[in-house]
């Protein structure tokens, strides 16, 4: 295992460890999130009272899309954009430039603690729901869902890591960063399956990076998309954001080294 | 050398408060900006082994000098090397050759265990097993580590931080430590722990020290030389005698008399040494010289029933509060 590897595995493991043993904070973010997924069923199941397909959509299919996207959002979003922009504010960033490692990839291997130490607690939650609803997972390629899965976490980390940057302009977050998950949830297939949007509408969604926030990977997982042919305009798109993720991670550098903010 | 700076400077520029609307409507398209030079033609050179103290009033440019030395500021013009490294252009690889503590700051994990923090820094800077044992049996005899080994960061007194934030920045045995403030907010015991560590580090290790403190305790304990910044520039450049030599005006006799202390001192004012005489408060004060023998001194101010008299030596506090008051006087 090459340093860089080594160090991203103690700084991802730590982070986690320290989500994970908020045994209270993980009582309450599981019952909450059963709460949420119990209200998605019954608001679906209102929409589906009268027609039982819409947009070519049983019910059991749009629930388990929603619902599997809702807990994919719940754990790849890991405060990187809160993080960074704290430590921006506080200074703490620049004393961070003493150490020997990139910037987007030390925040990013945090974020990777924190989604792992979420998914130990909230696939259990998950489980328990399905098995109440009567859904399943069935991805026709374990190996391509998961993939996907951790594509998404990359392309979220990165949107996030670079909304962080405004922590140089803004005290306060909350718009910026609450305009960005709307965006990425209704837009990406979180908070309707994009089979709901007018076809048009849907391809421009799957050609730019919204539809592989979270479509793509639901229709790995769910064994909606079978062929590899999203998880690689996923990939190209992961290339790219974690490129800007890096220009962003130099200019914040910039900004420090050569204007000492 | 292991360190050099030539003519390093920083320059901070900011906009100026618009004084009414007119002015903040002209500003949008015209900002006027405020230069402020926080560093000026500072140049000095440390060798490998000094443990040099930065010493300065607040806002003399010590902590930008530091900043500019760990490659954490770029400086607007000058040069600056440390250990062969150009901190800025080559960072990455050299902060693993570097230490670093600002008193302010934290390397250490709030929630996890001292050891946790330690593993992870092991982790960052891939330090080998062997250096980390190493460094780990000398950190625990020498601060006492086994105390807090266990308790989580957040736990531990802000002496007990301190001394671990110390330790970790001699973890990847660097060749050089820049320590900013690193014994503010201490109790006495906690200083001389923590003292007693970066002396038998410097001393032991070898390791290179800068170590930037209101301290005066720091400075004299600590450092062979002193670097005095003010107003962003090196005022001095030298050892603690040198400048006591350099800021003081030297040792003096006091005498507490039971005569008449204006004419005492027109006795020792009309000696043939010409030594300086002043009066402060009940004391009357001769300024130490062969040319004036104690001896003779007494013989002089016997007539005027001496209650008491001692040597008066400047402590080095004394000297920077004055060079620091006259300093701000020169400014005014």
């Amino acid at each position: 295992m090459s340093a860089t590897l080594r160090a991203c595995w103690a700084l991802a493991v730590a982070n986690g460890r320290i989500t994970a043993t908020d045994r209270k904070g993980r009582l309450i973010i599981c019952l909450g999130y059963l709460l949420g997924m119990w209200l998605l069923y019954w608001l679906w199941q209102g929409l589906y009272q009268d027609d039982p397909q819409r947009a070519g959509l049983s019910f059991a299919r749009a629930l388990l899309h929603v619902v599997t996207a809702q807990t994919l959002f719940a754990i790849i979003t890991t405060g990187a954009d809160w993080r960074l922009a704290r430590e921006i504010r506080s200074g703490e960033v620049a004393s961070q430039l003493t150490q020997p490692m990139n910037l987007p990839l030390r925040h990013g291997a945090l974020s990777l603690g924190v989604a792992g130490a979420k998914a130990l607690y909230m696939l259990p939650a998950f489980g328990v729901f399905l098995l109440w609803s009567g859904l399943s997972l069935t991805p026709a390629s374990w190996p391509l869902a998961l993939l996907s899965v951790l594509c998404s976490f990359s392309l979220l980390y990165s949107l996030g890591f670079m909304v962080g940057l405004a922590g140089f302009l803004a005290t306060d977050l909350w718009g910026i960063t609450a305009s960005k998950d709307a965006v990425v949830q209704f837009l990406g297939g979180a908070l309707i399956p994009l089979a709901f949007f007018p076809p048009t509408i849907q391809a421009i969604l799957t050609w730019l990076p919204f539809a592989h926030f979270f479509n793509t990977p639901v229709g790995y997982l769910t064994g909606e998309l079978t062929s590899p042919q999203a998880l690689y305009l996923q990939l190209a798109w992961v290339v790219v954001f974690w490129g800007l993720a890096q220009l962003a991670g130099r200019w914040v550098q910039r900004k420090l080294i050569v204007f000492g903010a | 050398m292991l360190i050099q700076a030539e003519k390093l400077n920083r320059i901070y520029q900011s906009p100026a408060a618009a004084q009414n609307w007119r002015e903040r409507l002209q500003r949008l398209w015209r900002p006027q900006l405020i230069t402020t030079h926080s560093v000026q033609d500072v140049s000095f050179t440390i060798a490998a082994g000094e443990c040099v103290a930065l010493v300065g009033p607040n806002g003399a440019g010590k902590s930008t000098t530091i900043k500019m030395l760990t490659g954490i500021l770029a400086p607007s013009s000058g040069r600056v090397q440390v250990a062969g490294f150009d901190p800025q252009r080559q960072r990455r690889e050299y902060v693993k050759h570097i230490g670093v503590v600002f008193g302010q700051r934290s390397q250490l994990w709030w929630d996890l265990p001292v050891q946790d923090s330690f593993r992870i820094l092991q982790a960052l800077f891939a330090v080998p097993e062997a250096v980390y044992q190493q460094q780990l049996t000398l950190f625990r005899r020498e601060a006492g580590l086994d105390e807090f080994w266990l308790r989580p960061v957040r736990t531990l007194s802000l002496g007990q931080r301190m001394l671990c934030e110390i330790a970790t920045s001699f973890l990847h045995a660097p060749a050089v430590v820049f320590l900013d403030e690193p014994t503010i907010g201490l109790d006495l015991e906690m200083k001389a722990r923590m003292r007693g560590l970066i002396r038998r580090l410097n001393q032991q290790a070898g390791t290179t020290v800068l170590i930037t403190s209101h301290d005066v305790g720091d400075i004299e304990q600590l450092s062979q030389r002193m670097l005095l910044i003010d107003q962003g520039q090196l005022k001095f450049d030298g050892s603690l005698p040198a400048f006591q030599a350099h800021a003081g005006d030297g040792n003096w006799w006091a005498a507490r008399l039971a005569g008449d202390l204006q004419a005492a001192h027109a006795l020792l004012a009309g000696h043939p040494s010409g030594l300086a005489v002043r009066i402060q408060d009940e004391w009357l004060q001769v300024a130490r010289h062969d040319s004036l023998p104690f001896a003779e001194l007494l013989q002089l101010l016997a007539p005027f029933a001496i209650h008491e008299i001692k040597p008066v030596a400047q402590s080095l506090e004394e000297l920077l509060h004055r060079f620091y008051l006259t300093s701000k006087a020169e400014r005014l």
